[in-house]
């Protein structure tokens, strides 16, 4: 073989993985057309690609391989050790069937203490405090936290044995309401108009019980004996004690006399060596709650999106095909244009999608974005750059920037800015839009099998008109948290908000991935900055 | 039911459910593999560290700072084993490849295939390195430039002189025969 022209061969290499600019491509391509031993090279790498692809398609069937021996294995071994501090909340995750870590931790204000217990001390107090929660009809908590050497409500929990619960808790200043009365539940982010009803998230309450005697074998320490009394509202109580290796942490949980939960503390030691306490928890038992603490009522002005009724037709409807201001059939997908801002700056805001056809989805079957495996897209895409070379030389092209992406069932939709950069004219009345469709998954297969076209760039896709009105840059990134706050609930294992943040630690292997967070992970204040963060450093590229 | 996130599947693990870690396993087994595959060059032994990886993931659980950090995690755990394999290789308590005893249950590789598998465990780790997480965990080359810590551009130029490498030490082995 020849050898290609020094300067190409990393460009050649480029061109196979898809990641030159236009200008080089084009630039590439014409050289190319001129350059033989080039042309060979690039024959030559491509057939190296295919090889190796196959190769690594062989490895498939070994890595399925390979899963059911690890998983044969791991089944075979010891269990893991537990960190005392994180399993409580962890277990109530698993109790309760509760999705989101946020409310976890509402909801452990009853039954962190419940499980600490529980797993802790002998067999008869275990037994004997887990028949007193069983018995319960209501139960009351509040959590609190200290915060500036000042205690503040955090979380509060009512329960009541056959119609349901309701936690509340203080995200970041955000007040968070879940609604479950087994069959729905409710979700409510404060200061948001709208609240999602979903399918249960805690089919069984409080069939804490059940669960709980199955997993004996998480026990901790907890002191098996009472290390002293304490009266809580008025209630005489023993306090049974437990801290962490080091001692550095310190756990006390109050029983009354039937042995029921009355409330916890916890402590950390101080530079002095005393204890302090942090956090804490009381719990009140068989007081009436009103009725209406359980409607899924959350004031004037919040509407409840009923997703369970809607089902797939919510998501339809969200981002549906009969007002997309745009649409392109390809490949067995179909790719939406949903909306376009003009943004200050001269940034163009858009909401896009992907999702198959009807015709698609009978022949390859729907997906679900549950499953665990397998594909959870049939097609994506990537906005494009636009890049054109202007009459007078100069050049202009748009740098896309996803902030946030959500994919369920098959669809995928994606909030996006484009970054103008080189020559544009001051006032822009039109987006030129390109973009880079792929089939994935099995349609990709059927495709490339029938020797068929499965991606293609579309340069241009589209020319959009842009709107007259310029919005701001924060009311754009506010708009994608409130819908991404808004979808979470639903969708909340796939919404993915994108925020670029500098790399702070280099030993944190991934740090270096764009980081993926749901919305509940981030305050929108933060999730802003870190937006604005990203958007200079792309600005300077 | 939505899909779990690490964390929803590393807290089921903790409170002793090892069935979330099979959805773990399911997860990131392509990617360790890929990991132990490039690091260590060879199938069999990347196999043996896929598994011993995931099996001290599950025993060290509890050594898992931030759940959300899974994966990294998981990454180092296989780097050291790996580089541990070298070292007891080293000291001769591990044989290479050794031919099975009894015939090999596991997916074989076609004969076409074999060649190249020789070959890319000949490859410097530099080179295999990027080749393996481009082709065999799919990575984006930003991704695996983010990864082991070089330009983009560099990924490139190792992805293609790994390829020319490859074709060099098939090339020589064709001579061979």
């Amino acid at each position: 073989m020849t050898h290609p022209c020094s300067e190409r061969e990393e460009q050649i290499s480029m061109l196979l993985s898809n990641d030159l600019s236009d200008e080089t491509r084009t630039d590439l391509e014409q050289h190319l057309g001129r350059c033989a031993a080039c042309r060979d090279y690039l024959m030559a790498v491509r057939e190296d690609d295919r090889r190796l692809m196959a190769f690594a398609d062989q490895m498939s069937p070994v890595v399925a391989r390979l899963e059911s021996r690890v998983l044969e294995t791991v089944s075979r071994s010891r269990s893991p050790k537990l960190e005392p501090t994180i399993q409580t909340t962890l277990l109530w995750r698993i109790i309760m069937k509760n999705r989101f870590a946020g409310f976890a931790v509402a909801a452990s204000v009853v039954l962190f203490v419940a499980t600490a217990v529980f797993l802790s001390g002998p067999k008869t107090l275990y037994a004997q405090t887990l028949k007193a929660l069983e018995k319960a009809r209501t139960v009351h908590a509040v959590g609190k936290d200290k915060r500036d050497g000042q205690w503040q409500q955090n979380a509060e929990v009512w329960y009541e044995r056959g119609v349901g619960v309701v936690e509340q808790e203080n995200v970041r200043g955000q007040i968070v309401t879940r609604i479950d009365n087994g069959q729905y539940q409710w979700k409510h982010l404060g200061g948001t108009s709208s609240a999602m009803k979903t399918r249960s998230a805690d089919p069984d309450a409080m069939g804490v019980v059940a669960r709980l005697l199955n997993l004996s074998e998480l026990r901790e320490r907890f002191s098996s004996g009472p290390v002293g009394a304490k009266t809580v509202d008025g209630v005489e109580c023993k306090v049974y004690s437990r801290s962490d290796p080091e001692g550095g942490w310190r756990m006390d949980v109050w029983l009354d006399g039937d042995m029921r939960i009355r409330g916890w503390e916890k402590f950390r030691k101080t530079a002095g060596g005393d204890w302090e306490a942090y956090q804490t928890a009381s719990v009140e038992y068989d007081l009436p709650i009103e009725k209406s603490r359980f409607a899924p009522d959350f004031g004037p002005g919040v509407t409840v999106i009923d997703t369970v009724v809607e089902g797939d037709k919510y998501w339809e409807n969200r981002y549906d095909l009969k007002n997309a201001l745009y649409t392109q059939e390809a490949f067995g997908l179909i790719f939406a244009v949903h909306q376009v801002k003009r943004c200050e700056g001269g940034l163009v805001f858009l909401t896009t999608s992907i999702r198959p056809t009807t015709e698609t989805l009978r022949e390859l079957g729907p997906i679900d974005s549950t499953r665990g495996a397998g594909s959870l897209v049939y097609g994506d895409f990537q906005l494009d750059s636009s890049w054109e070379r202007l009459p007078d030389g100069t050049e202009r092209l748009y740098q896309p920037w996803t902030l946030a992406e959500l994919i369920h069932n098959g669809l995928q939709v994606k909030w996006s800015i484009l970054i103008p950069k080189g020559s544009w004219p001051e006032t822009v009345n039109e987006c030129r839009l390109s973009a880079y469709i792929r089939t994935r998954s099995k349609l990709q297969e059927k495709l490339e099998k029938a020797g068929a076209q499965w991606y293609q760039r579309f340069r241009p896709l589209v020319t959009l008109p842009l709107p007259e009105t310029t919005v701001s840059l924060s009311g754009v990134i506010s708009s994608v948290y409130a819908e991404a706050q808004q979808i979470e609930p639903v969708a909340g294992h796939i919404l993915l908000l994108r925020a670029g943040r500098p790399q702070t630690d280099p030993k944190i292997e991934g740090s270096w991935v764009t980081p993926l967070v749901k919305p509940s992970q981030i305050p929108p204040d933060q999730w802003e900055k870190e937006c604005r963060t990203e958007l200079e450093h792309l600005r300077g590229l | 039911m939505a899909e779990q996130t690490d964390q929803d599947l590393i807290g089921a693990c903790r409170a002793g459910d090892r069935e979330a870690y099979a959805g773990l396993v399911r997860r990131y087994s392509r990617r360790v593999f890929a990991i132990c595959y490039a690091t260590v060059g060879n199938r069999d032994d990347a196999e043996d560290l896929t598994q011993e990886t995931f099996l001290r993931g599950f025993t060290h659980l509890h050594c898992l700072r931030k759940a959300g950090q899974f994966m990294p995690w998981l990454r180092t755990i296989a780097r050291n084993l790996c580089l541990d394999f070298f070292r007891r290789r080293k000291r001769g308590e591990v044989l290479m490849a050794d031919p099975p005893e009894r015939p090999d249950p596991r997916p074989s590789v076609s004969p076409e295939h074999l060649d190249l598998q020789e070959a890319i465990a000949r490859l410097p780790e530099d080179l295999r390195l990027p080749l393996v997480f481009y082709y065999f965990d799919g990575r984006s080359t930003r991704n695996i430039a983010a990864a082991l810590e070089m330009a983009e551009a560099s990924v490139h130029t190792r992805l293609s002189r790994a390829r020319k490498e490859l074709r060099r030490l098939l090339s020589e082995k064709e001579g061979r025969q």
